[in-house]
């Protein structure tokens, strides 16, 4: 998997996990801007949403796996 | 064991009432008590989704049909509980600009996350947006 998809997963995973509101704030922000970067940075012709649907099995794959 | 079990004696006042009502006389200056109250318990139910969808989404290989629909209706009430909170915050007019906006920005990431939560196990995943992330996926 592309350094940048496990990046963008890591975030994801980090921001879900966190219970903290002022650390979640934050990596939300950091996700937000990541996955936004990745879209526009390969002219990805899609949203958020259509992302997060698309790759739905490879993030379920990389939960499940040691990363 | 159901609690009626250990417990025959009903007190006619949940654990949560008592606690809600003890939050507010803690901080009576506070005129977000109750509204931090229930951000609180708002924001264990999130943490508790996101054990819930850990071991019954994500670890199992496939869902229940029955998993799912539990899944997307704790989904919808969690965020309908996360938008009234953020109604709540933009009606009160009392409070400092500051303080509203970093209170909002907390909403809104525990939001954030549930809205993904939906588009990523509900959402339809068309072939064409899984081609193009194809070489990145290899």
């Amino acid at each position: 998997m592309h350094q940048a998809l496990e990046k963008i997963f890591r975030l994801r995973e980090e921001r879900d996990l966190e219970i903290d509101p002022g650390m979640k704030a934050e990596l939300h922000r950091a996700f937000c801007a990541r996955l936004e970067e990745f879209i526009r940075e390969h002219n990805l012709n899609m949203t958020r949403a259509d992302f997060l649907a698309a790759t739905r099995e490879d993030y379920k794959h990389w939960r499940r796996n040691p990363h | 064991m159901k609690m009626s079990q250990t417990f025959p004696l009903d007190s006619g006042v949940s654990s949560r009432e008592i606690r809600a009502a003890t939050a507010r006389l803690a901080h009576p200056a506070d005129p977000l008590a109750d509204w931090r109250f229930e951000f609180e318990e708002w924001r264990t139910a999130c943490a508790e989704f996101q054990q819930m969808e850990e071991s019954q989404i994500i670890r199992d290989d496939h869902p229940s049909p029955l998993k799912l629909r539990q899944h997307l209706c704790l989904l919808f009430r969690l965020m309908a509980q996360g938008e009234y909170l953020a109604l709540c915050l933009e009606q009160n007019s009392a409070l400092d600009p500051m303080e509203l906006s970093r209170l909002m920005d907390q909403v809104e990431a525990f939001l954030g996350a549930l809205r993904d939560s939906w588009h990523t196990w509900h959402g339809e995943a068309l072939p064409a947006h899984r081609d193009a992330l194809a070489k990145f996926l290899a």
